[in-house]
């Protein structure tokens, strides 16, 4: 707990003595919240996802900070789709997702302690976006995966959902790890051998992150007023929180070897 | 990357995999055509709902069985839809025939009511829209279902559940649609869904009902707006089939209410009290400038543009409104199924002139079921044995046959290639002889 403890304090402290992380997630936000609103008037069915239909005690693992919606789409929505609606989708939703992920890699890149690599912060960006969606996209497929195992009641749900949570957890500095020059095999491998020790800590977090996110996010269903307020609200609040949590953790768990020693 | 539900990012991935196998047939299905005047996309025929159509497929004099296809239904599938080559035999049943040759798959998608068809700017292919039940309760007065609406591909790219477009009221969003005896079926009219009916509503102190109407792109589910019916108490008026004719929507409530309202945006264009109370949805039906409204004891004709009333009669024998039957209105006639007489009488159809309720002609028909049918100037209609045919004009009987050996039949439906009548267990294809 006293790793959970420092964490949480060192946060406090960064957010505190560096407000200005909040603005690359506060203009995401509102990008994100109107491509929401573009994409629910749009031409692509959309569904809303909150607590009215989850309810309160609901958490969604993720791994990767960014921006927090809750408009998505029945899957198999998109066949059949005219290429005009299919690009509607495609910047729209892929839109967000891009935004959410620049986002993150440069408060990454901005709390990293010294220039741990030399190359120009447009061209680092340009490199860890792709990678960070591309990341993330992975994490997601592997928890939609296993989602089946957790879904069962009793000894395998339990079993089902620790081990999923763990191996996501021992994945939380990739992120930051990428972002400082690493290849993504290289930052998971990073990743894996500093959060060894620390996975139930680092699993708590993602739970109580992913929990206050789906929170935020049903905030302005219960309120009545649009559905991209969630968005705004969510991505404005859990994004910064979230990405400076993992930076925090990657200097203090990942020690000196934040940055890759090839690169740097 | 987004975080929203984990479809959010599925759709993503089938995007980008639908973009890289976009030669596939399956992920980009031929383009469909706009329901046309001779193709019977839904429940009613058009959006109108007046049963009429200008097709000609179907027989006039010596009717004979094409083909007959099993429908898989363990209830009769009462009214088919006949679009694009296929004849989707109506409710609970998840098979579709091939107009030509009468073969059969069971690729389609199951629906409480007939769904109807829309072709939209957002997808290649049709987009089948129909009402889904998921809970059934028993209540004092009965069964009541409790779903909703849903958009499924039209397509046979994926089976059952995993074709879904979009869903009307959102799965657990504290709404639903509620029925008990005949769900209202959805009306498509252009990119539009008209959807009718009963809604329920949760609450933070229970849940509450509205009788109504909610008007949705077809494409994408969006809803462009509502129209709630509620006693002055709050309790829900349950409304009929809309009918949608020129831009304009009409409900008839079981209140003795019609309203009409612009397509476009809801706003009210009139409201007419033309009973005291109904115990089922006044029946209305927008034709050529009148909106023919039917009770079970009175028949009025409306002004379309103000809701003025021009005429008003009383049928000799109460009109037949419940078991899904309805007023079938062409060529200046409304054909309507009356009760039998407290007399003794035996069921009848009724033909009213539309422009003046004067009555045209009344024929004993025992037995009769579903809701008449015109095309062509001929009356076409089912008996629970037989289906048969008439003059539009005079009433005069033309044909009856009874195929398969007959068995419960229902509403039939018409296109160009034939006229289509569900069974208990088959649809039949008919067409002329000789």
């Amino acid at each position: 707990m006293s790793v959970l403890r420092q964490l949480a304090t060192d946060t406090r402290d960064l957010l505190r003595a560096r407000p200005r992380l909040f603005a690359p997630f506060l203009f995401v936000a509102v990008v994100a919240a109107g491509l929401d609103a573009v994409r629910l008037a749009g031409p692509v069915p959309a569904t809303v996802t909150t607590a009215a239909q989850r309810g309160l005690v609901y958490t969604q693992l993720q791994v990767v900070p960014g921006v927090t919606s809750p408009v998505g789409l029945w899957p198999w929505a998109v066949l059949g789709l005219q290429p005009l609606s299919l690009a509607h989708l495609l910047v729209t939703a892929g839109g967000t997702g891009v935004a959410g992920a620049t986002a993150t890699a440069l408060v990454l890149a901005r709390t990293e302690g010294r220039p741990v690599v030399s190359t120009p912060l447009r061209r680092r960006l340009l490199r860890a976006v792709p990678v960070i969606v591309g990341f993330d996209l992975l994490v997601w497929v592997g928890v939609g995966l296993a989602t089946p195992l957790v879904r069962n009641r009793g000894v395998v749900a339990v079993l089902g959902g620790g081990v999923v949570l763990l191996l996501v957890a021992r994945a939380f500095l990739t992120p930051a790890g990428v972002v400082a020059g690493r290849s993504l095999p290289a930052a998971l491998r990073w990743s894996w051998r500093w959060t060894a020790g620390h996975g139930w800590q680092l699993g708590l977090i993602l739970l109580v992150v992913g929990g206050a996110t789906h929170l935020l996010v049903s905030v302005p269903t219960v309120l009545s007023v649009p559905t991209p307020a969630g968005t705004l609200l969510a991505t404005a609040v859990v994004g910064p929180v979230h990405t400076a949590v993992l930076a925090v953790a990657a200097d203090r768990i990942g020690g000196e070897e934040r940055r890759d020693p090839v690169t740097a | 990357m987004t975080r929203g539900p984990p479809s959010t990012r599925r759709g993503l991935l089938l995007a980008g995999a639908t973009l890289a196998t976009a030669g596939c047939s399956a992920v980009r299905p031929a383009r469909d055509h706009p329901p046309e005047s001779t193709d019977w996309p839904q429940a009613g025929g058009n959006p109108a709902g007046d049963y009429h159509t200008t097709a000609g497929g179907a027989p006039t004099d010596e009717p004979q069985v094409e083909w007959q296809a099993d429908t898989g239904a363990a209830v009769p599938t009462g009214e088919p839809l006949a679009y694009d080559g296929t004849v989707y035999p109506g409710r609970r049943t998840d098979v579709r025939v091939d107009t030509e040759t009468g073969d059969r798959d069971r690729r389609g998608v199951s629906f409480v009511t007939t769904p109807g068809v829309a072709v939209t700017d957002s997808y290649r292919n049709a987009t089948l829209v129909g009402l889904r039940d998921t809970t059934v309760r028993e209540t004092f007065t009965g069964g009541e279902r409790v779903g909703s609406f849903v958009a499924a591909n039209a397509a046979s790219v994926a089976g059952g559940e995993t074709r879904r477009r979009w869903r009307y009221p959102a799965p657990a969003g504290g709404m639903a649609t509620r029925d008990r005896e005949s769900p209202v079926p959805p009306v498509v009219a252009g990119d539009r869904a008209v959807l009718g009916g009963q809604f329920l509503r949760r609450t933070a102190t229970g849940q509450t009902a509205f009788g109504g109407v909610v008007v949705a792109d077809a494409g994408s589910g969006q809803v462009a707006w509502r129209h709630t019916r509620r006693t002055d108490d709050g309790g829900p008026v349950p409304v009929g089939r809309p009918s949608v004719v020129d831009g304009r929507v009409y409900l008839g409530t079981v209140r003795g209410a019609v309203v009409g309202l612009r397509l476009g945006d809801g706003t009210t264009v009139w409201e007419q009290s033309v009973t005291d109370g109904e115990t089922t949805p006044l029946q209305v039906v927008g034709h050529d400038g009148v909106v023919c409204v039917v009770g079970r004891e009175t028949v009025v004709g409306l002004a379309a543009a103000d809701g003025t009333e021009l005429w008003r009669t009383t049928p000799p024998a109460p009109v037949e409104l419940t078991d899904r039957r309805a007023t079938t209105v062409a060529s200046g006639t409304a054909v309507l199924p009356l009760e039998a007489g407290t007399d003794g009488g035996s069921q009848s159809l009724l033909a009213l002139g539309v422009d003046t309720g004067e009555r045209v002609w009344r024929v004993d028909v025992p037995q009769a079921a579903g809701t008449p049918v015109v095309a062509d100037g001929v009356v076409y209609y089912s008996e629970s044995d037989a289906v048969a045919a008439r003059n539009a004009d005079d009433g005069r009987l033309r044909w009856r046959t009874a195929p398969g050996g007959g068995s419960a039949f229902g509403t039939p439906a018409v296109d160009e290639t034939g006229l289509y009548v569900a069974g208990t267990a088959n649809v039949y294809a008919l067409q002329e002889g000789g």
